[in-house]
């Protein structure tokens, strides 16, 4: 038993050293490496090819919504979201920071190490040796409240889990909806392209007939060239929201088709008490709420530990004739006692907890600001929605079946021959932009959806601009040529 | 059969092919075979011509007037004054069937009713305005009292809306004269609103048999709408005799041997009309102005009709048949002929047909081959219009429309049926060549 109290000491030591296993950092493919295998780029434009697709020609590269070459299985929305969910870096990010947050949590909880000190004097044959372990009993008391303290932070590290996961599935309903809208609106584009083809090819043939002259006829060929400069636009917003998507989920694009963009629901269904339910709901305002609070509790931890009196208290062994080797002790041990006490005249830990709430209050203005905010951005998120929907269920409704009877009624006029043909394929071009139209509408209805829902679920998401360019650039010359 | 039905069972030819809607798809070399055995009068869209019986006399060798769809004035006499009434108002009018207007004329119809007077007579006529603006009416060509000639402001005021105001003169010289508003007239005459205005002489210059009168007139009504524009200037397309279209006209119905005057009047915006009568030639023998003295008389066959002008011709037939009578300017026989179109003729539009099946699948190439056939293609075409539309004929679709009319000589006109086409001997109708035909005159085919 010559080393019982050492042995003691050093059992006390190795409780506090069991070693977790380090598994966050398991071993990921690195993005950043440039050596990570690349996706071939995007096609370049077919519209701007020598000698164009259009629409129906046999050996169109334009038989489907895109080109052919990301033509792919269709991707269904639920399949999109599963994928994110399952794949999406950001989600992965956040369940590993909940982690850290709980691990901090049991690192607040363990009191503070005892101090071992040995003292060696040699002598001669003997030598004189002093053991002494000692423990703050103060940390000990003080550990509950740093617990509390990593108790809400770990809430807050939550909310923000929470808040991330209803990110990245609205960004995949976006992007979805938009990579929808893109290639109908393509699909529309290339249609106009076809009409304007008609217009050059019906010039040219009344030129080659006789029946024009060429500053008739070369209007509808510039016309014509003026399109497929749209039509590319087009394609690369198709090119662009497919990687989005891509993106979106999270991993590298193999790019898929997506199921055509649904028609609206007969009503926009925004919630009456959507305000109070964003508010309720907010994972935004919860991780203030819960970081406040955490500065709250720091605030009185900082107030306890200044003060609070340090009390240490130690254990002591001394020997005066230990000789060298294994040999027995020429004495027996003599065990004491020790007791240090910290008066906190000086610093009473004032500072810092009057530092801690003051974040703490800082923190809840910036709670108030953010309400107030986010109240806001509910209400506009409401209309924005009323509004998008009820355009998209105008023009869907009014303007595009008026401008089909536009085309119908230029048909009959044509065929009693009032007006030209060139004049019946504009009224033609017309609906088309008014389809575009439509599906700018129906999209960014879509888009609204995707907003409102997310502020229920908890979260502000920054939605794509509207966006309302159309390829209207027809330049047919009006009147009967 | 609709177009594209029709477009594939002519093997995807396209405009100018014949469709004869009374016998589907026969050939028209078909027709002329059956046209060289049985005539086969149709009565479709042209109405039974004016009676054949002999018209009442209103003196010897002068027949009471008569306008194809048309009307005379009635008269009342009052102590030795014949007194008529106009009513100028908005009427329903319809310028051939499928074709309806919303217009101004007098007493229900455009033109108004011929006024027949004798030489001498004391007239008193009461105009009712049931106009939405003011009115006058103006006698054209009549030598009367200043204060009786109808040109607003100048010689009277004009007569408000709702009110009945009176003319009342001597038709103290006879001849072939008009009546129309001198108010706004520009509006109110594009509308409808015109009349002849016969005076006999008390004794007649010449005897004829039968006496008619036709006012030409020229309209502009956009395809599909229903009022005439007042405001055309260069574009008219609805060209009309007594205020109708063809197949709207009233063919006239004559008799081989007879004596017969046609009057025309023009109170056309802006043009004049050489009218063309075929099978027979004619002297032009008064003008509004007066008598042409037999010396100064001429043969023709066309006789022009001038703006704010009466021609008056006067011819036997001597040989029965329908024989068309018609404005010549080509153009004047086109009803709603769009103007401004690209000249599609000779084009090969085939290209533009095959993706034009795939953009707009109703859509149908025309004009390329001509235009001869585009009035009896089956086209979705605005309502109440008739673009380019002419009738069915005895021996296939007339292509002509607006101011075309039909001459029926007859050799027994009291018992010939009005709605009857002629009924040619066999024999006297142009057809196919026989290949011995050809090979004993030589042509080669
Ligand atoms: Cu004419």
């Amino acid at each position: 038993m010559r080393f019982a109290p050492l042995a003691l000491l050093l059992a006390l030591f190795a409780t506090s050293a069991v070693a977790a296993p380090d598994d966050a950092a398991a071993s990921r493919p690195d993005p950043g490496d440039p050596t990570v295998p690349t996706l071939p780029l995007p096609a370049p434009t077919l519209a701007l090819q020598t000698d164009p697709p259009l629409p129906g020609d046999p050996s169109t590269g334009w038989a489907g919504l895109g080109d052919p070459a990301s033509a792919g299985p269709t991707l269904t929305l639920d399949e999109a979201l599963a994928l994110a969910r399952a794949h999406h870096p950001l989600l992965a990010a956040a369940g590993v920071g909940v982690r850290a947050a709980t691990s901090e949590r049991a690192a607040a909880g363990r009191i503070g190490n005892p101090s071992f000190e040995t003292e060696v004097l040699p002598g001669e044959g003997d030598n004189e040796v002093e053991l002494a372990a000692r423990l703050d009993l103060t940390d000990g008391v003080l550990a509950g409240l740093r617990v509390r303290v990593a108790d809400a932070r770990r809430d807050a590290e939550q909310s923000r889990a929470q808040a991330t996961t209803v990110r990245v599935e609205a960004e995949v309903r976006i992007a979805y909806v938009s990579l929808q809208a893109a290639s109908l609106r393509l699909a529309v584009g290339q249609r106009a392209l076809e009409i304007q083809a008609v217009a050059r090819d019906a010039a040219e043939a009344l030129y080659a007939s006789g029946g024009l002259p060429w500053a008739e006829v070369v209007p509808h060929v510039a016309a014509y060239e003026r399109l497929r400069l749209s039509v590319a636009g087009l394609e690369l917003d198709v090119a662009a929201a497919r990687e989005r998507l891509a993106a979106s989920l999270g991993r590298f694009g193999a790019a898929s088709e997506v199921a055509p963009l649904p028609d609206l629901p007969s009503d926009p269904g925004v919630p009456a008490d959507l305000e109070a339910r964003a508010v309720a709901a907010s994972l935004e305002l919860a991780a203030l709420r819960e970081e406040a609070t955490a500065l709250g509790r720091a605030a009185t931890l900082a107030r306890v530990s200044g003060a609070l009196p340090e009390v240490e208290v130690g254990l002591l062994a001394v020997n005066d004739r230990l000789p060298l080797g294994l040999a027995a002790p020429q004495e027996p041990w003599r065990f004491g006692g020790s007791v240090e006490l910290t008066v906190p005249l000086f610093a009473q830990g004032v500072a810092a907890g009057r530092a801690a709430s003051l974040r703490r209050d800082e923190l809840a203005w910036r709670l108030e600001a953010e309400a107030v905010q986010l109240r806001a951005d509910a209400r506009i998120a409401a209309a924005r929605l009323h509004v998008a929907h009820a355009k998209a269920a105008h023009l869907r409704d009014v303007v595009l079946p008026r401008q089909r009877e536009v085309t119908e009624a230029t048909l009959r006029q044509y065929n009693a021959m009032q007006l030209s043909v060139f004049q019946l394929l504009q009224a033609r071009r017309a609906e088309f932009d008014a389809e575009l139209e439509l599906v700018d509408a129906l999209r960014d209805a879509w888009i609204a959806r995707v907003g409102l829902d997310a502020l229920a679920a908890g979260v502000r998401v920054d939605l794509p601009l509207t966006q309302t360019a159309t390829p209207s650039a027809g330049a047919t010359p009006d009147g009967g040529h | 059969m609709d177009r594209r039905a029709f477009l594939q069972s002519l093997g995807g030819a396209a405009a100018g092919a014949l469709v004869l809607t009374r016998a589907g798809a026969a050939s028209a070399s078909e027709h002329h075979e059956l046209a060289h055995t049985t005539p086969h009068p149709t009565r479709g869209p042209v109405p039974p011509a004016t009676s054949g019986a002999r018209p009442t006399l209103l003196q010897p060798g002068q027949p009471h007037v008569v306008t194809p769809n048309g009307s005379t004035l009635p008269w009342r006499i009052v102590d030795g004054v014949k007194v008529g009434h106009l009513v100028a108002a908005p009427v329903a009018h319809e310028f051939a069937p499928g074709m309806r207007a919303e217009a101004w004329g007098y007493n229900g119809s455009t033109p108004g009713p011929t006024i027949e007077a004798v030489e001498g007579d004391r007239l008193r006529l009461y105009v009712t305005n049931r106009l939405p603006e003011p009115t006058t009416v103006h006698w054209h060509g009549l030598v009367l009292p200043n204060g009786m000639d109808g040109v607003a402001g100048l010689n009277q005021p004009p007569i408000p809306p709702g009110e009945t105001w009176v003319y009342e003169f001597v038709a103290k010289h006879p001849g072939t004269f008009m009546y129309h508003p001198h108010y706004d007239e520009m509006t109110q005459m594009a509308l409808g609103m015109a009349g002849m205005f016969i005076v006999h002489p008390r004794t007649p210059r010449s005897h004829v048999d039968r006496d008619f009168v036709l006012m030409t007139h020229e309209w502009k009504l956009e395809v599909g709408a229903r009022r005439p524009d007042p405001n055309a200037m260069n574009d008219f397309n609805v060209l009309t005799f007594n205020s109708r279209a063809f197949p709207g006209t009233q063919p006239l119905l004559i008799g081989v041997g007879e004596r017969v005057r046609i009057r025309f009047g023009n109170l056309s915006a802006m043009d004049h009309h050489p009218i063309h009568l075929h099978g027979l030639w004619f002297h032009e023998t008064a003008t509004d102005g007066g008598f042409i003295p037999a010396s100064a008389q001429r043969p023709e066959t066309t006789v022009l009709v001038p703006v704010g002008s009466t021609r008056v011709i006067e011819f036997v037939a001597t040989e029965p048949g329908d024989w068309a009578m018609h404005c010549h300017m080509t153009h004047h026989v086109m009803t709603q002929m769009g103007h401004g179109l690209p000249n599609a003729v000779g084009a090969d539009l085939s290209r533009v047909d095959h993706r034009m099946s795939r953009a707009l699948p109703s859509y149908m190439t025309m004009g390329t081959r001509g235009m001869g056939g585009m009035g009896e293609m089956v086209m979705d075409v605005p309502p109440n219009s008739l673009p380019m539309r002419g009738a069915e004929g005895p021996f296939s679709y007339v292509d002509m429309g607006g101011m075309f009319t039909v001459l029926k000589v007859r050799e027994d006109p009291e018992r010939a049926d009005p709605a009857d086409w002629y009924a040619h001997p066999p024999g006297s109708v142009a057809g196919p060549a026989s290949a011995e035909a050809l090979r004993r005159d030589g042509i080669g085919a």
